[in-house]
C-alpha cells in the first residue's frame, strides 16, 4: 500500500519556557492510500493541530512529516503552497468558500490556480458538481446556498483536482443531522469509489462510526488507533 | 482570475468603493482645474507683460540687458531682420533703440525713456499702438513725431498736436536735441510706464541720438512667448557666430515675472502635496480596512494553495482599478471645467488692479495642456499606488493558520 502521510515523532509546542503548550507530542502515524481516518478526541487534544501540520498550514517544532513523498517540515512557504495546491484538499468547518465566486467558480478555482485550461476545468467542475448533487446550482453564490450545499461545494472543490489526500476539520459541525448524514455518505462514497484518502478531525460520533480507521487523541498524543476489519 | 476576483471584490462593499472612487475623482478634478487655472494665469501674465513692450524674444548685443549703454548697438538691423523673418515661427520682427532724455514743455520738464520704433513693424510686436487713447500711432514714413504715456503728457501739461522738446545724450557724449510733435497718447494701465515712456520713429531716433543705421534690439514675436522660447536656439543659429549678439527669452527679459511664477508655484506645490497626502491616507485607510476584514478569507485562500504573491496581485489590481475609475472620472470633470472656463475666463474684480501691474486684464483663462491635464492625476495615482503596497506587504506576512483564526 502506498503511504500518503507519514508522521515521525511530530511535535508542536506553542509558547516558550514556563508557558509552553504541547499541542502535539511526538506523534508517529502512517496513513496509506484509500484510508478513511477519523481523528477524534476532546477539545484541545491536538487533532486540528495535527491536521494543520499534515496540511503544511503549520510547522512542527520537531519531528518529520511526509505527505505523498514530500518532507512538509522542511519546505519553504512557496513550496508548501504548491504542495497544498496539488496534493492536499481541505474541507473546513465554516465551508470557507470564496463569497464573490459562484459555486461552479469556487470548484474551478483550484484548477485555475493549477493553470488548467478553461475548457477542461469547466467540464471537470460541472461533472463534480453533479457528482455532489448540486446540478443546476452552479451559478449560485455561496450566500444563496444552504449550509449543506455550501459544504458539498467545499467537498467538490477539495476533490476536483484529485489530490493525494483530503483533510477535513469538523466538516459536519455546522450541519443539521440530515444534511450531515448526506455529506458523510458523499465522502464515504468518494472514498470507496475513487479511493480518495480522507483524514477527518471530528467530535461527531456519526463520522467516527463511519470511518474504518479511528484515531483518538488525548493531550497531544495518540491514545488509541483502531482499524476496523473489512 | 486576478481581474475577475479584484472586480468582484470591489463590489462587495459598493458604498466604500464609490466613496473611495469619488475621493480620488474629486482630488483629480481639483488638481486638473487648479493646474489649468494656475498655468493659465502664468501664461496670461507672461503674454500680457511681454506684449506691452518686450515681444517674445529679443536680440541684443551681449551685456546690453544688464548695462543698457547707448553704445551697445546692432549694426544694420534691417539686414538682420531679413534673415530672422525667414524662420517660420517668427511672425513679426522689428528694430528698436532706447535712450534716456528730458522731455520739456514750455512750463515743465520730465525725464523719460525714449524708444525708437519701426512704425511698420511695431503693431505686431507691442500692444502700445492699440492702447492709444488720444490721437493715433505712427504711420509709415513718420518723421518728427512722438507718442507719450498719457500721464507723462498730463505731467508736462501737453496734449495731442503740441510740440515737445527732447534733450538727451547721443553716442560719444554728443547732445541729442529734437523738437517733436505729439501725435498720440497711450495708456497701458501700468502707472510707471504711462508716466515715463515715450516712443518715436526709429529713423528719427537714429538721427537725434547719432546712431545711424543702428538699433539696440531686434524684437521678435511669434505664437506665444513659450513657443518662441523653444525656437531660441534656431534663431541664434541664424546670427553670425562672431557677432557678439545674444537671444533673450521672456525669462531673461522679465526676470521678475519668472520669480513671481516660481514663488507662486512653490506655495501651490505645498497645497498640492497636502491635497495628495490627505487623499492618499484616506485611501490607505480604506484599502487597509478592506484587507483586514478579509484576513480570514486570505488565510483560507492560502490554505487552498494560493500564493501570497498572487493574493497581493489581486489586492494590487483592486487598488489600480479604484485609481483608474477615480482618476478617469476626475480627469473628465477637470477637463470639462477647465475647458469651460478656458472659453469664458474667470473674472476677478477684486484683483483687477493688482493684475494690471502685470499688464493683465481682470480675467484668467485656464489652459488645457498635457502637463495641466496629466501631472495631477499621475502624482495622485503614483501616491495611492505606493500607499497600496502597504496592505500587500501585510498580506505577504500572513500565515494561513493565524489568518484563518481571525474573525
Amino acid at each position: 500500500m502506498t503511504t500518503i502521510v507519514h508522521c515521525n515523532a511530530a511535535t508542536k509546542t506553542y509558547g516558550q519556557d514556563e508557558v509552553e503548550v504541547h499541542a502535539v507530542q511526538a506523534v508517529t502515524v502512517e496513513v496509506t492510500k484509500g484510508e478513511f481516518v477519523s481523528l477524534s478526541g476532546p477539545s484541545g487534544s491536538g487533532k486540528t493541530t495535527l491536521l494543520n501540520l499534515i496540511g503544511g498550514l503549520d510547522r512542527p517544532t520537531s519531528g518529520e512529516i511526509t505527505v505523498d513523498g514530500s518532507r512538509v517540515d522542511q519546505m519553504k512557504k512557496a513550496d508548501l503552497a504548491e504542495l497544498r495546491l496539488h496534493k492536499i484538499g481541505f474541507v473546513f468547518q465554516a465551508y470557507n468558500l470564496i463569497p464573490v465566486l459562484s459555486a461552479l467558480e469556487n470548484i474551478e478555482f483550484i484548477m485555475q490556480l493549477q493553470g488548467i485550461s478553461p475548457d477542461i476545468r469547466r467540464k471537470q467542475a460541472l461533472s463534480i458538481l453533479n457528482e455532489v448533487g448540486l446540478e443546476g446550482l452552479g451559478d449560485r453564490r455561496p450566500a444563496e446556498l444552504s449550509g449543506g450545499q455550501q459544504q458539498r461545494v467545499a467537498v467538490a472543490r477539495a476533490i476536483v483536482s484529485e489530490p493525494a489526500i483530503i483533510l477535513a476539520d469538523e466538516p459536519t459541525a455546522n450541519l443539521d443531522s440530515a444534511t450531515a448524514e448526506e455529506l458523510l455518505n458523499l465522502m464515504e462514497s468518494l472514498n470507496r469509489n475513487k479511493q480518495i484518502t480522507f483524514i477527518v478531525a471530528t467530535h461527531d460520533q456519526r463520522v467516527i462510526d463511519l470511518t474504518r480507521r479511528r484515531i483518538r487523541m488525548v493531550d497531544g498524543r495518540i491514545d488509541t488507533d483502531v482499524t476496523e476489519a473489512d | 482570475m486576478i481581474f475577475a476576483l479584484a472586480r468582484r471584490n470591489l463590489w462587495r462593499q459598493p458604498r466604500r468603493t464609490i466613496l473611495s472612487t469619488l475621493a480620488i475623482a474629486l482630488t483629480t478634478t481639483l488638481m486638473v482645474f487648479m493646474l489649468s487655472f494656475q498655468f493659465g494665469g502664468y501664461l496670461g501674465m507672461i503674454e500680457s507683460s511681454m506684449a506691452l513692450f518686450d515681444g517674445h524674444l529679443q536680440i541684443q548685443v551681449k551685456g546690453y540687458k544688464k548695462d543698457p549703454s547707448i553704445r551697445k548697438t546692432i549694426d544694420n538691423p534691417n539686414n538682420l531682420l531679413s534673415k530672422i523673418i525667414q524662420n517660420p515661427k517668427v511672425k513679426h520682427a522689428g528694430g528698436r533703440a532706447n535712450g534716456f532724455g528730458l522731455l520739456s514743455s514750455p512750463t515743465r520738464s520730465f525725464g523719460a525713456m525714449i524708444i525708437g520704433v519701426q512704425p511698420e513693424h511695431e503693431p505686431g510686436l507691442s500692444t502700445v499702438p492699440k492702447k492709444i487713447v488720444e490721437g493715433r500711432f505712427f504711420s509709415q514714413g513718420a518723421d518728427n513725431e512722438i507718442i507719450l504715456g498719457q500721464r507723462l503728457a498730463q505731467n508736462l501739461g501737453l496734449k495731442v498736436g503740441d510740440a515737445v522738446t527732447l534733450l538727451g545724450t547721443g553716442l560719444n557724449g554728443s547732445m541729442a536735441v529734437d523738437s517733436l510733435q505729439i501725435i498720440g497718447l497711450f495708456k497701458s494701465g501700468i502707472p510707471e510706464i504711462d508716466r515715463r515712456f515715450a516712443e518715436m520713429p526709429l529713423t528719427r531716433f537714429q538721427e537725434t541720438f547719432s546712431i545711424p543705421d543702428q538699433a539696440h534690439s531686434i524684437v521678435l514675436s511669434g505664437a506665444s512667448a513659450i513657443a518662441l522660447q523653444e525656437e531660441k536656439e534656431n534663431i541664434l543659429a541664424l546670427l553670425d557666430s562672431d557677432s557678439n549678439l545674444v537671444v533673450l527669452d521672456w525669462t531673461e527679459l522679465q526676470p521678475p515675472i519668472l520669480q513671481a511664477i516660481l514663488l507662486d508655484m512653490s506655495s501651490a506645490l505645498l497645497i498640492y502635496v497636502v491635497l495628495i497626502i490627505v487623499v492618499t491616507f484616506s485611501l490607505l485607510n480604506s484599502l487597509l480596512m478592506s484587507v483586514l476584514e478579509r484576513t480570514r478569507e486570505f488565510g483560507m485562500l492560502m490554505a487552498l494553495g494560493m500564493k501570497p504573491a498572487i493574493l497581493g496581485k489581486v489586492v494590487w489590481v483592486e487598488t489600480l482599478m479604484l485609481i483608474l475609475f477615480g482618476v478617469l472620472t476626475g480627469l473628465l470633470f477637470g477637463y470639462a471645467i477647465s475647458e469651460y472656463y478656458h472659453q469664458t475666463g474667470i473674472y476677478f474684480e477684486a484683483m483687477e488692479e493688482m493684475m494690471a501691474e502685470f499688464g493683465m486684464s481682470g480675467s484668467i483663462y485656464p489652459i488645457i495642456h498635457p502637463f495641466t491635464l496629466f501631472a495631477g492625476p499621475l502624482f495622485i495615482s503614483l501616491s495611492i499606488a505606493l500607499a497600496g503596497l502597504y496592505p500587500i506587504l501585510r498580506i505577504r506576512r500572513l500565515e494561513p493558520v493565524m489568518a484563518m483564526r481571525k474573525i
